[in-house]
């Protein structure tokens, strides 16, 4: 590649008095739009594309017209671009003005199929101006609705909205959790002193800025502090602050969202200038939660551009841009510049350009004049100063080729003399500043308009909020300096007050900033033409969502009066720059149109987020393995070596099944419920929940709670027991034992366990606190194993030193003693109808009692099984499963349990009364039977609807669903349980389950209990 | 059947090598015999080899982590206002009761208050079932005692950076002006929850439900990243 191809046409030289901030000793190259670029270390994108006078970065959405970079920050509507250098990095939507410039950045435009110069919706565009109207897609494309998805695909495709990334972000986000005395939003002149007066006091400060640098408008001006360049004065605020431990710099970092109680979210990009290569140890960005005690605001201003026929040809620049361009990356746009302005601030543009050695060819000055030391200085430049005139609109496509110009009567609102056309290739304007309200705006407060400074301010607020500099509408140097004491002031002594910290020092005395003196600005947004908007070349409002002038006097003229109405007709305002340049145009045009004033139009309210955001940065660290967390058994590494499939609980993970070899899932299943039934098995069962119930009165709470009677419950005896919410519903199930006569321990399902617990603590706290119960969680205390089989015993009676013999020790009891030399509570409960202890020890001693069970269960043939072996085991035997053969609608008599309702207590219990609703009561409710296949070998599947008549037509009518179907190994055969309507009373009857496939699978209705009628095997 | 989606076949991955880099995400643990003989007892980080892992030395760590050996762990449930607890805490322990989320220390003896009728009592394990009886003894009116020792990760954190690393867990302000020494917090950390007590100046202990160790300590290993993390054994 040759060097003249790298030439940065328009990067000024270094050594000269603007060369800018850039480090050209470390040169980059990047590409845009499949071409190569060079730039340096501290341009942005936007500035390195101006360098290498690049006019075009997108086509318009709408229109597909041409267009240029406009502004230098945050509310650059045109340059937005597609940035990454691979597929997994790509970032779209991402404003070149704000990505910082590093070496193989790789960019593109957004806009433009299949390309930003040749578009294949130019011909669309330049027809369109009567076919793309505003409302297009509701009056074009909502009828016939059913087209509207084939047209939505082309058309999203042609305008392009940019493209996510179709590989997982490489890259790393977190958040973090901050509580300060003062949060300052902005690092401006205002927010610096604000900062600065806080931190002085002792406070806890955070100060947050969007740049790269601390400084705000002064990163481009030419002001002097303390007699001082005021970068110089910058660099030594910035530095006292960060000598502060309790104080938090962040440059790089929008404060995208201010949440009532002053809870602010920042997004701090932190590696946006490393590109592919961000060290493993650091994250891409950072989200920032902050909880303030006071908030000041300096968010400062942004200029407006001045509305005039075809202001988007690239070339049509912010005057306060170009100066941005010129004094911090020493790049001038163009050769040839007309600068069009309301107000003196813009002439500082045109000097700019012409102390960078470039041409100024006039300044048009839209008022009849100016404040003389802008003349005087425009004079001594040898600069045209046109008054009382404006540029109507500009020459040229792909680049600004001329300016038309004429005088204009003194209200702006109609041309007045022969138009004349001079010849450049960049306009620039300044149509005065609008104060950063949007902040303001996030939790109601409604922006006031002020006609001195034609802009909305901040609304009163009711939190410790302060407005410090241009935010207030004082925009001058002097007044944002001392508006920043002022406010961080107040700020921190409510904050220090209501913290009930001493401050430390006085506040710092105001600085003395130098500063040009200036005069009125006139108010005007839509430039004059001609021509009517509807028949002039078209006014620009809203670049990135094209909305013109016409367009919104078209709005208006088809009755949207409301500007809320008018932007949604139009999308003004929707794009991802919010419209921060064009919405008080599109306010003002507006209001023009229906002649009343701007407040009388409406204000127009701001929702977070500022800027867009990142879903990296949402979720922050809780991604991958940190997304939920994973909850693991003191057994757990036994499982995981044993070759366990695992199933999600809640978030624990628990042994699905432990297949052998190369077993299939049927064949571990089918080997590990025979080998229960035939000799031992072993589960897990630590995941159940288990509650430390405690107190004098804990037996009555139990009764409260539970359908069933515990008045009676003896120490060393345990009952299964049903919970039901104030509905009758079941609600959670398992088995509590009586460890003492006031002394408790409830389990629950694994699901349940946290909701129990909160459910008994509502009710003690809320309808009971008279109550002397105190529950405590034991859930993670306790290791849980049951083992379960004809076995169960002599495997037992080789660890244990408790009495073992049936008689000893009986079926629902538990006793105390030895397992392994630890200390264990043994309960005689089973979920499996076999011979069952399920033994309890510590957690740290749980993989010790494990492996010893195992050390002795060889020769009793012990066999690990999983919960899929337990859900068949306990379907053997009828044994519901809350949550899977109940739904939330199902009482206890709806799955034949009355016999754990206890009616007679002599205090009511929760769900009684709903239980015993007429509803509940009626005899056709879906009830919980068996259901025996008539063909053994088909399993049924669970969900499936029946019927009673399976010829009846579709729709058919469903009497009910499968709930719980297996294939049992022991039974040799399918069985089933689901609900019925009536099912109880219709035992013996068919009822059928017509499948997706055709086949109709013949069911006979009977008991749930398929093996073990008498429950012998259990209390053996 | 059970929901087949629900099931990660294998969501541990295993690492063997502990670098500065790779998060030690493992479940796996030592492979020792056990079962046999007098009891092995295995604390919620066993699996973790953090032995293994402090044996790597961090330069210029910025947190240093360490998992206490399995401490006694009683819950103390009654009345605020029951005179009897004061009197056998003192008389057993030589403990105050603690004022609202605060701690009382006597030598390796630890007092927490956990909620307006809750004390969390941390012991030298071996001590434990004395201690419980000498209360249970000394106690006129009716308490409820729950040994839980089993139940909880005791983690300490600390160094320069250990604030941050807090920052990024919990929404709760850890600032030395809000959270001083001696002070016991119950509150969340990321998305589980931990009993948190300032020890010293940036010096924390971190109190984990037992099932939730391995996602603290990979959080924990996550947020401490980039500041350093030291394992010390």
């Amino acid at each position: 590649m040759s060097m003249t191809k790298f030439k940065q046409r328009n990067r000024l030289l270094s050594g000269s008095a603007l060369c800018g901030r850039v480090d050209r000793s470390r040169e980059l190259t990047f590409r845009f739009n499949g071409k190569y670029y060079k730039g340096y270390e501290g341009d942005t994108l936007a500035s390195a594309l101006l360098a290498n006078g690049v006019d075009i970065v997108g086509r318009s959405f709408k229109y597909s017209r041409p267009r240029g970079i406009l502004a230098a920050d945050v509310s650059e509507p045109n340059a937005i671009l597609q940035v990454g250098s691979d597929e997994a990095n790509q970032v779209p939507n991402v404003r070149a003005t704000e990505q910082p410039l590093y070496d193989g950045l790789i960019s593109s435009s957004v806009n433009g199929w299949p390309s930003a110069n040749v578009d294949a919706m130019s011909l669309l565009g330049k027809l369109g101006g009567d076919a793309m109207g505003p409302g297009f897609y509701y009056k074009t494309f909502m009828y016939p609705a059913s087209m509207w998805e084939t047209y939505e695909k082309v058309i999203r495709k042609a305008a392009g909205l940019g493209r996510a990334p179709t590989l997982p972000d490489p890259d790393k986000y977190d958040h973090m959790h901050h509580h300060v005395d003062v949060c300052v939003v902005g690092g401006g002149p205002a927010g610096l002193m604000a900062a600065l007066t806080a931190a002085r006091a002792g406070a806890r400060v955070i100060l947050a800025d969007e740049q790269s640098e601390f400084g705000g408008a002064m990163l481009y001006g030419t002001e002097i502090i303390d007699g001082q360049p005021a970068l110089e004065w910058v660099s030594d605020i910035a530095n006292e602050l960060r000598d502060y431990p309790d104080v938090l710099m962040m440059n790089n970092a929008i404060v995208n969202g201010l949440h009532d109680h002053n809870f602010l979210t920042i997004n701090e990009r932190r590696c946006h200038h490393l590109g592919n290569a961000i060290p493993p140890e650091q994250t891409r960005e950072r989200m920032h939660h902050v909880r303030a005690h006071s908030v000041v605001m300096a968010t400062g201003a942004q200029e407006r551009p001045l509305v005039f026929a075809n202001n988007d040809v690239p070339g049509c620049m912010l005057a306060s841009a170009v100066s941005h361009y010129i004094h911090r990356y020493g790049v001038v746009p163009g050769d040839t510049l007309v600068l069009m302005t309301t107000n003196d601030t813009g002439y500082q543009c045109a000097f700019d350009w012409h102390d960078a050695g470039r041409l100024v060819v006039a300044i048009v000055d839209t008022r009849q004049s100016a404040h003389p030391h802008w003349l005087e200085e425009a004079k001594k430049r040898g600069i045209k100063v046109i008054t009382g005139s404006a540029v109507i609109e500009v020459v040229g496509s792909k680049r600004v080729r001329a300016a038309v110009i004429s005088a204009i009567n003194a209200e702006g609102s109609f041309v007045t003399g022969e138009t004349s056309e001079i010849e450049c290739d960049t306009v620039a304007s300044s149509g005065g500043w609008s104060p950063v309200v949007h902040l303001s705006c996030h939790t109601g407060a409604k922006p006031v308009w002020r006609d001195d400074i034609n802009g909305f301010v901040p609304g009163e607020s009711y939190e410790h909020r302060w407005y410090a500099g241009s935010v207030a509408g004082n925009h001058s140097l002097a007044e944002c300096l001392s508006d920043g004491v002022q406010a961080g002031q107040q700020a921190v002594e409510t904050a220090l007050l209501d913290a009930q910290v001493t401050p430390l020092a006085a506040s710092p005395n105001v600085p003395n900033a130098e500063q040009s003196p200036l005069g009125k600005s006139m108010a005007i947004y839509l430039v004059p033409h001609t021509s009517a908007p509807s028949r002039a070349p078209k006014q620009f409002v809203d670049m990135q969502n094209d909305v013109t002038a016409a367009g919104l006097q078209m709005a208006t003229r088809e009755g949207f009066e409301s500007i809320e109405h008018v932007k949604r007709y139009t999308a003004m305002g929707f794009g991802t720059d919010q419209g921060k340049t064009g919405n008080i145009n599109g306010m003002a045009i507006v209001a023009e149109t229906l002649q009343q004033t701007i407040p009388e139009t409406g204000t127009t309210m701001f929702r977070p987020n500022y800027t867009p955001v990142t879903f990296g940065a949402i979720s922050g660290s809780h991604v991958g393995h940190l997304f939920d967390p994973k909850r693991f058994t003191p057994m757990h590494a036994w499982h995981l070596e044993h070759g366990a499939e695992f199933e999600n609980v809640g978030q624990w993970k628990r042994p699905w099944y432990f297949p052998r070899g190369s077993e299939t899932m049927e064949e571990a299943l089918h080997r590990e419920c025979l080998a229960m039934r035939k000799h031992v098995g072993i589960l897990d069962a630590s995941t159940l929940g288990k509650i430390d119930i405690q107190g004098k009165d804990a037996r009555e709470f139990l009764g409260r709670v539970y359908t069933n009677a515990w008045q009676k419950l003896a120490p060393g005896k345990c009952r299964y027991g049903l919970m039901c919410g104030e509905d009758g519903m079941i609600m959670d199930d398992g088995v509590t034992s009586c460890l003492a006569d006031n002394h408790f321990l409830m389990t629950t399902t694994t699901g349940g366990a946290a909701s129990v617990l909160e459910w008994l603590e509502i009710y003690h706290q809320t309808e009971w606190p008279e109550m002397e119960v105190y529950f405590n969680s034991v859930t993670d205390h306790w290791a849980t194993m049951a083992i379960a089989g004809p076995k169960a015993r002599a495997l037992l009676s080789e660890l244990t030193d408790i009495n073992l013999e049936h008689d000893e020790f009986g079926f629902m009891e538990w006793r105390e003693g030895k397992v392994a030399g630890v200390p264990a509570r043994v309960f005689r409960i089973s979920f499996t109808g076999d011979l069952s202890f399920e033994i309890n020890v510590p957690a740290h001693f749980g993989m010790h009692v494990w492996e010893a069970l195992f050390n002795k269960g060889k020769k009793h043939n012990l066999t690990p099984y999983g919960t899929e072996t337990m859900h068949v085991l306990r379907a053997e035997k009828g044994f519901v499963i809350v949550g899977q053969d109940t739904d939330g609608s199902v009482t206890p008599a709806d799955i034949n349990h009355d016999w754990a309702v206890a009616n007679n207590k002599p205090y009511s219990f929760i769900g009684k009364r709903g239980m015993n609703r007429e509803d509940c009561l009626r005899p056709n409710r879906k009830q919980l039977v068996g259901l025996r296949t008539v063909d053994p070998t088909v399993v049924l599947q669970e969900g499936a609807q029946a019927v009673r008549d399976p010829r009846q037509e579709i729709p058919m009518t469903m009497v009910g669903h499968v709930t719980s179907s297996y294939f049992s190994p022991v039974l040799g055969r399918s069985i089933a349980m689901g609900v019925i309507r009536g099912g109880i009373d219709r035992m013996g009857e068919k009822v059928y389950f017509p499948m997706a496939n055709g086949d109709v699978i013949e069911a006979e209705i009977c008991s749930t209990v398929w093996f073990d009628p008498d429950g012998q095997r259990q209390k053996a | 059947m059970a929901n087949t989606d629900n099931v990660n076949n294998r969501d541990v991955v295993v690492m063997q090598q502990w670098t500065e880099e790779a998060i030690v995400e493992t479940i796996e643990r030592p492979d020792i015999a056990r079962g046999v003989g007098a009891p092995s007892v295995e604390s919620p980080l066993y699996h973790a080899e953090l032995h293994a892992i402090a044996a790597h030395k961090v330069p210029d760590a910025g947190v240093r982590l360490k998992e206490l050996p399995i401490t006694g762990l009683l819950t103390i449930r009654t009345n605020a206002d029951n005179p009897s607890l004061a009197l056998a805490l003192k008389s057993v322990l030589s403990l105050d009761v603690p004022g609202t989320l605060q701690s009382t220390s006597h030598g390796d003896y630890c007092l927490r208050w956990m909620s307006p009728d809750e004390w969390l009592l941390s012991v030298p394990i071996a001590e434990l079932f004395d201690i419980e009886n000498a209360l249970r003894e000394t106690l006129t009116e009716p308490v409820a005692l729950v040994n839980v020792s089993g139940g909880y990760s005791l983690v300490e954190l600390w160094g320069d950076q250990v604030l941050n690393v807090l920052k990024k867990s919990t929404h709760y302000d850890c600032h030395p002006r809000n959270l001083s020494e001696g002070k016991v917090v119950n509150t969340s950390f990321a998305k589980s929850q931990v009993t948190l007590r300032c020890l010293a100046d940036s010096r924390y202990e971190l109190l984990v439900r037992r099932s939730f160790a391995d996602y603290i300590w990979l959080w924990l290993q996550t947020a401490s990243r980039e500041y350093g993390l030291q394992v010390i054994d």
